[in-house]
């Protein structure tokens, strides 16, 4: 359900309306402008014992169309537990105890601070601790901006540079592409810092990506119009048998280093990437068909989660890329509880490899 | 992808692999960033490194890091496993689930069909890898671009393993240093405390025995020395007073050897003058007719040595060989050698048991059987102190009931 408050009030008066089952809890995707005073919704919904949790994303979806105002209330069945896991500014990680029972089914909605330093290591700890008993699906909260402030959400507060893992007894079944491809490669990040790569072959970052750029589209790429070129030019890091892992860059640093969503090893072999738009769609359309194809009943939640910057790169086709993963999931399932956001970094576990943070990727999740 | 690509490809890819190894001296650390960035770039979902144990007690191989750890509950795997065995005919395995031996392999949770690589680390462990999702298994070729990488990484682990080593040695090492220095504080501690309070016993111990003797005197002028009581009761304190200086004296100077900071001020030593100068002194001592007999063999040639601290480790053991013996006459030879001189102190008393001799320097230790006999305890153990000072070597034979030889070596 998709609403644009005009205050606190309004979307809170929406929530006591909407009646929750008693094992349902409520799971909000706010926009960035949402007109939504989080500290105080939070006051609000735990004076009344409300369940819930959330993010702030760049934009939501819901129902096939997305939204860079407002909030999208979706209702979760069978919610387990959640956990926040703060500190992922630090190099030390602690996992918790999920409270899970081996042979049972669970998914781990994953809503992370995109801006925070230490994402893959974070996703890593997981992994390490709990492997393949539970299915991975979630993606990156924050701001367009790059400004990081709290983002993820639940009864215990707002907060920033944290993770909030929730934990759900379901089957999930998951789809995940991207459909950018190789232009210019191998190259070597020769030095980086975490997310941002300060060196590529022995030089500085950004001048060996201004001169790629450059090459294939004659533009010449500065600080000022890094994001609006650099949306359609991500690096890629190889992983046979499967599609290349994406690293999106977002920004420069005052070095010359290029920051990523994501963490990028120390002399990872890269390929510069790009995008076309049929490409793209079809990825994400191939996306849903993944996700659907071993499905056996409805699905009681559709979670969307897609790369903003994929949005910004289709433009006006991201309308088209909503439209084919809707009409592809009626192939198997209603699609009225499509809800999701648009994500500064993806989260799945598709695949059996280890749990990798993808950029401008396409994440289909069917919650049955 | 035409071959030339391909091969690019490949030396990227063993580049990547290649310095992924060795960025930390960290055991752990130097595992994780070679095993997470293979499994990232090869898509395998599991990844463990055993190592070998070196107590025979123990299983072959201890599971030491595996990823994601929740996938591996073996954690020992033994010599008789049909991994090991493969490993011993071949130091790389690709085995996939149509092979024969892939359920033999299986050490993982959750394995039902995929492909096992596992590279033998040198002589000291192995690395293994599960994947569900590879379509093909690693090629011989493939295989064969690892080796040269798997050795690396087994030399860094070999690395990481000697730092961790030297790491826990030095820890050691600096705990006994502490340990050390804490037991040298108490020491110089208990010595200036033991100092101390002699120096305080002495005040009181000098009036006791001048009282003693100012009771004898006053007794002498008013002519009660008939009292044969009196006498011999100052007589007993001024023995007793005698011993209590004896042992504080033998203390005092217990203290004073056993301070690192001693000054040896070494000098040229007649060692014949020396032992005259004490035989002159056992003379006037000495009230039963008894003497020292020195005898010298060899050339007399001076030695570079302590003269105080030598002729009290002398005047202790000769004063103990006329303690000890009652009818002979103890002895003293001088042997001129060609790097050292020999004294050898002589006595035919009451020699030593096997059990008194290995005690017979140890502070404060008395034998039973001379407990009548008075002494502190402490003479033998300054004496040991005194040579060893003077970088020369003290050794005692002996048989009981018979004669005890004392053996000072020093060198010129």
């Amino acid at each position: 359900m998709y609403i644009y408050p005009i205050n606190t009030q309004e979307l809170y008066q929406v929530l006591l309306k909407e009646e929750l089952l008693e094992n349902e809890t409520f799971c909000l995707y706010f926009s960035e402008k949402s007109n939504v005073e989080i500290t105080e919704l939070i006051t609000l919904l735990n004076d009344n014992e409300i369940p819930f949790f959330g993010a702030v994303f760049p934009a939501v979806i819901d129902n096939g169309k997305h939204y860079e105002e407002g909030v999208v209330i979706s209702k979760i069945k069978n919610v387990i537990s959640t956990h926040l896991i703060q500190g992922l500014d630090q190099n030390e990680i602690t996992i918790p105890e999920f409270d899970i029972t081996p042979g049972k089914n669970y998914c781990a909605l994953t809503f992370v601070d995109g801006l925070a330093p230490n994402i893959s290591l974070f996703l890593s700890e997981m992994y390490d601790k709990y492997g393949k008993s539970i299915s991975y699906l979630g993606g990156g909260a924050g701001s367009l901006s790059f400004i990081q402030k709290p983002c993820v959400l639940f009864n215990q507060g707002f907060h920033q540079n944290a993770a909030l893992v929730v934990i759900i007894e379901t089957q999930v079944h998951l789809g995940v592409t991207h459909g950018w491809q190789k232009l210019k490669g191998p190259l070597v990040a020769t030095k980086t810092n975490k997310n941002v790569i300060e060196e590529i072959n022995w030089e500085p970052a950004l001048s060996v990506y201004q001169k790629c750029i450059l090459e294939d589209s004659g533009k010449v790429i500065t600080r000022d119009n890094f994001f609006s070129i650099a949306k359609g030019y991500p690096f890629g890091m190889h992983k046979e048998y499967s599609e290349c892992i994406v690293r999106d860059p977002i920004a420069t640093d005052e070095n010359s280093g290029l920051i990523c969503v994501g963490e990028v090893p120390e002399n990872t072999v890269l390929d510069l990437l790009k995008g076309e738009r049929s490409s793209l769609i079809e990825a994400a359309k191939n996306a849903a068909k993944i996700s659907r194809s071993a499905i056996t009943s409805q699905a009681n939640n559709i979670i969307l989660i897609d790369c903003i910057s994929r949005t910004l790169f289709l433009e006006e086709y991201f309308e088209e890329e909503l439209a084919v993963i809707g009409s592809e999931l009626r192939k198997s399932t209603k699609t009225e509880s499509l809800t999701g956001a648009l994500t500064l970094g993806e989260i799945s576990s598709y695949g059996n490899g280890n749990l990798e943070f993808f950029n401008k990727s396409t994440v289909v999740g069917l919650l049955e | 992808m035409n071959e030339e690509n391909k091969i690019v490809k490949d030396i990227f890819m063993l580049y990547e692999l290649v310095l992924s190894i060795g960025r930390s001296l960290d055991l752990s650390e130097n595992i994780n960033s070679f095993m997470k960035t293979f499994m990232t770039r090869k898509n395998y979902e599991v990844g463990a490194v055993y190592l070998k144990q070196k107590r025979k007690s123990q299983p072959a191989y201890k599971l030491v890091l595996a990823h994601p750890e929740v996938r591996v509950p073996t954690k020992n795997i033994g010599a008789n496993h049909k991994l090991v065995q493969m490993l011993e005919e071949n130091p790389g395995l690709a085995i996939s689930s149509t092979d024969e031996n892939f359920d033999a392999l299986i050490t993982e949770s959750g394995v039902i069909e995929g492909e096992f690589l596992v590279f033998r680390l040198k002589e000291i462990g192995f690395i293994k890898f599960y994947s569900s999702v590879r379509k093909n298994k690693f090629s011989k070729l493939e295989i064969n671009q690892m080796y040269t990488v798997i050795d690396i990484f087994a030399v860094s682990i070999a690395a990481c393993l000697d730092h961790k080593r030297l790491l826990f040695e030095a820890r050691k090492r600096e705990k006994a240093e502490i340990a050390l220095i804490a037991e040298k504080k108490l020491h110089q501690e208990r010595t200036s405390f033991v100092s101390a309070v002699s120096h305080q016993f002495r005040t009181p111990l000098a009036i006791i025995q001048s009282n003693a003797d100012l009771l004898n005197m006053v007794l002498a002028k008013m002519n009660m020395h008939d009292n044969i009581q009196i006498p011999k009761i100052t007589t007993r304190i001024n023995s007793e007073i005698d011993k209590m200086v004896e042992l504080m004296n033998d203390l005092l100077e217990t203290g004073k050897m056993s301070q690192e900071d001693i000054e040896v001020k070494k000098q040229d030593v007649n060692i014949e003058s020396l032992l005259n100068d004490i035989n002159r002194n056992v003379k006037m001592i000495q009230k039963d007719g008894r003497f020292l007999a020195i005898n010298v063999q060899g050339k007399n040639k001076n030695i570079t040595t302590d003269p105080l601290l030598i002729g009290n480790a002398l005047n202790n053991l000769i004063s103990n060989a006329f303690k000890y013996s009652n009818d002979s006459n103890p002895r003293v030879d001088v042997i001129y050698l060609n790097a050292t001189v020999q004294l050898q102190i002589k006595d035919e008393g009451i020699g030593l048991s096997p059990s008194e001799k290995k005690n017979i320097f140890k502070p404060f230790y008395r034998s039973d059987k001379v407990q009548n006999v008075p002494g502190t305890g402490l003479g033998l153990s300054i004496a040991k102190r005194c040579v060893e000072l003077c970088s020369g070597t003290i050794q005692v034979e002996s048989t009981a009931n018979e004669s005890t030889t004392f053996t000072i070596e020093l060198p010129y």
